[in-house]
């Protein structure tokens, strides 16, 4: 990505446009690379949950393995879907900084060790991964939380 | 941003961390907690984590995005109440094996859930009051 900051073009409108999106590139419109890798894995995740379809016929088999094909859409998907969009937005809309640097990182290290872990222990049947995967999940989880608190309570956030 | 939105952003956070630790203890000692643990659990995560995250995002967006006011500031407020109202309910209903909780939270829930229906078409429609 161009590190320049874009100038305004003398040319037509579609010079403009561009002109106006790079600039909001530059304004930080665009993903962090911590939100993008979030985006990205939900995905992936998803595109696993769904293999239930064809495997069983279902999203949530009657099996043994429907707790994991379940949160395999809900940790590994919805979770990071909102890890990653909440993590871009609230932000914008709030005007309060989220905790960057090793936070995220660490957030996702979580989130994909307990994802995998649990799902792997259900199928398995192997309990103490499950329990392992369920606590690193809800660690990552905590650690959101703990992120995004600042961004919603912050002191310019009372603004509508 | 509203703080009914930032609100239900917040509880949607307390609702994702409650949940977790329901389901962790039912996994550690499945005996600690009475009543229907998992659909408690799968309740407060899907209505309580991510409608209640919804809610606070889409009450934000949708009237910037759809290019018209909220139709409603009072209907979202009684959205935050009921849906408030409704979940800890139907949770209480379900540890308790109280059937007559859980329709009653049901119902509460259920009416949050019109109000922000509603309150959405009618807002991206442009509808004035
Ligand atoms: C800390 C993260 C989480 C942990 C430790 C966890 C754990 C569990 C466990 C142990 C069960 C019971 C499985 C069984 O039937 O034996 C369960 C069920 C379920 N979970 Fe989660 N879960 C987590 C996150 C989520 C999230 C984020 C969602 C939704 C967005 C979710 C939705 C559900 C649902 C819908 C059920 C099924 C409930 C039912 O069968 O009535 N879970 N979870």
């Amino acid at each position: 990505m161009s590190t320049a900051a874009p100038q305004p073009t003398a040319g037509g409108p579609a010079e403009a446009r561009l002109g106006a999106e790079a600039a909001m590139a530059q304004m930080g419109m665009t993903f962090s690379r911590d939100n993008r890798c979030f985006i990205v894995a939900a995905q992936v995740y998803l595109m696993l949950a769904g293999l239930g379809l064809p495997i069983n016929g279902s999203l949530l088999s009657d099996s043994a393995s429907r707790p994991a094909f379940l949160h395999l859409f809900t940790l590994g998907f919805l979770l990071m879907m909102i890890y990653g969009i909440g993590g871009h937005m609230l932000p914008r809309f709030t005007g309060n900084p989220i905790r960057e640097g090793a936070w995220p990182w660490l957030q996702m290290g979580l989130v994909h060790a307990g994802a995998a872990s649990f799902v792997a222990g259900y199928f398995a049947g192997w309990h103490g991964l499950v329990v392992a995967g369920a606590i690193l999940a809800w660690l990552s989880l905590a650690m959101f939380a703990a992120r995004v608190w600042p961004v919603l309570w912050g002191s310019p956030g009372g603004t509508r | 941003m509203h703080k009914r939105n930032r609100l239900f952003v917040s509880i949607a956070l307390v609702y994702g961390l409650l949940g977790g630790l329901i389901a962790i203890t039912r996994l550690i000692d499945p005996g600690l907690l009475p009543g229907n643990v998992p659909r408690a659990h799968g309740h407060i995560m899907l209505l309580g984590f991510i409608l209640m995250m919804v809610y606070g995002i889409a009450l934000h967006v949708l009237p910037r995005f759809g290019g018209f006011p909220l139709y409603s500031e009072r209907m979202a407020d009684w959205q935050l109440y009921l849906a408030n109202a409704g979940l800890p309910l139907m949770v209480a209903g379900w540890l308790g094996w109280r059937d007559s909780l859980v329709l009653a939270g049901g119902v509460l829930s259920y009416g949050a859930i019109v109000l922000f229906g509603l309150n959405m078409i009618l807002t991206v429609v442009g509808r004035k009051k």
